[in-house]
């Protein structure tokens, strides 16, 4: 399977926050920090993580999670995982 | 030795035992204190947080089971130091709560393998934040001399009490 594009995971991730913070997808965007912009709690962090490890194939830390802080961090992280993975 | 001299020895040496005594009891009230609070600090944040249904000891079920593994009964009973019937009577419950699913092996239909649904991942996930925060907490005030020191005052405590354990399993067995 081809590996995502950058705008592919993007579209991932602010699929999923969007289902979490009940905020539209076209106001989700890479430099949004994810606990003070878009009011992510720990709970919705950890869904982020498992939707990612689901719809990706991989296995995401809690320590790694804790450190992602924006939404571009996010999809670095994703696509440095798919990349490493290859 | 003159019967003043005893005396006096006898005095410092009472001392020093009223001393030792009330360092054990000392230890032993921060032992039993540490066990019962953080147990009650456990289930208190459980209760307060998105799954109120689960109980301490099943939230360590959750922890046996682990985030990505399907093992079987037995081996998730073995891991969890208890019997595969008390797994089963444990199981069935955060089955119906919805924090764990049984999977037929692909390979062999008549193994039950157990996993962690979404629900239970999250648990698990917010459980293990709960635990890292306490011990960064605890930490938080130590230089590295104190927190060597700490883990290596753990580590005999825990080789005791484990020895202790096996002890009793064993008289028990």
């Amino acid at each position: 399977m081809p590996e995502p594009t950058r705008s592919e995971v993007l579209n991932e991730i602010s699929a999923s926050i969007a289902r979490l913070s009940n905020l539209p997808e076209s106001e989700i965007t890479e430099g949004q920090l994810l606990v003070v912009d878009l009011k992510l709690d720990s709970l919705a962090i950890y869904e982020l993580v498992v939707d990612l490890e689901e719809r990706f194939g991989m296995q995401i830390s809690n320590e790694d999670a804790e450190g992602l802080e924006t939404v571009g961090e996010a999809v670095d992280y994703v696509l440095m995982r798919l990349s490493a993975a290859q | 030795m003159t019967l003043n001299e005893i005396l006096a020895y006898q005095s410092i040496s009472d001392e020093g035992a009223s001393e030792m005594d009330d360092q054990k009891s000392h230890v032993n009230d921060l032992l039993l204190e540490i066990f019962e609070n953080i147990l009650v600090t456990e289930q208190k944040a459980l209760r307060r947080g998105s799954f109120s249904d689960l109980s301490i000891a099943e939230m360590h079920t959750l922890e046996g089971i682990g985030l990505y593994d399907a093992h079987t009964m037995s081996e998730t009973a073995a891991r969890l130091e208890i019997t595969t019937g008390t797994l089963t009577v444990a199981v069935d419950k955060l089955v119906r709560k919805g924090y764990v699913e049984r999977l037929r092996d692909e390979a062999d239909r008549r193994i039950v393998r157990v996993k962690l649904t979404r629900k239970g991942k999250l648990a698990y996930r917010l459980h293990t934040k709960f635990h890292t925060l306490l011990v960064e907490r605890l930490l938080l005030p130590l230089d590295e001399t104190g927190k060597k020191t700490l883990i290596r005052t753990l580590e005999t405590i825990d080789g005791f009490v484990r020895e202790q354990y096996r002890r009793y399993n064993i008289t028990e067995d």
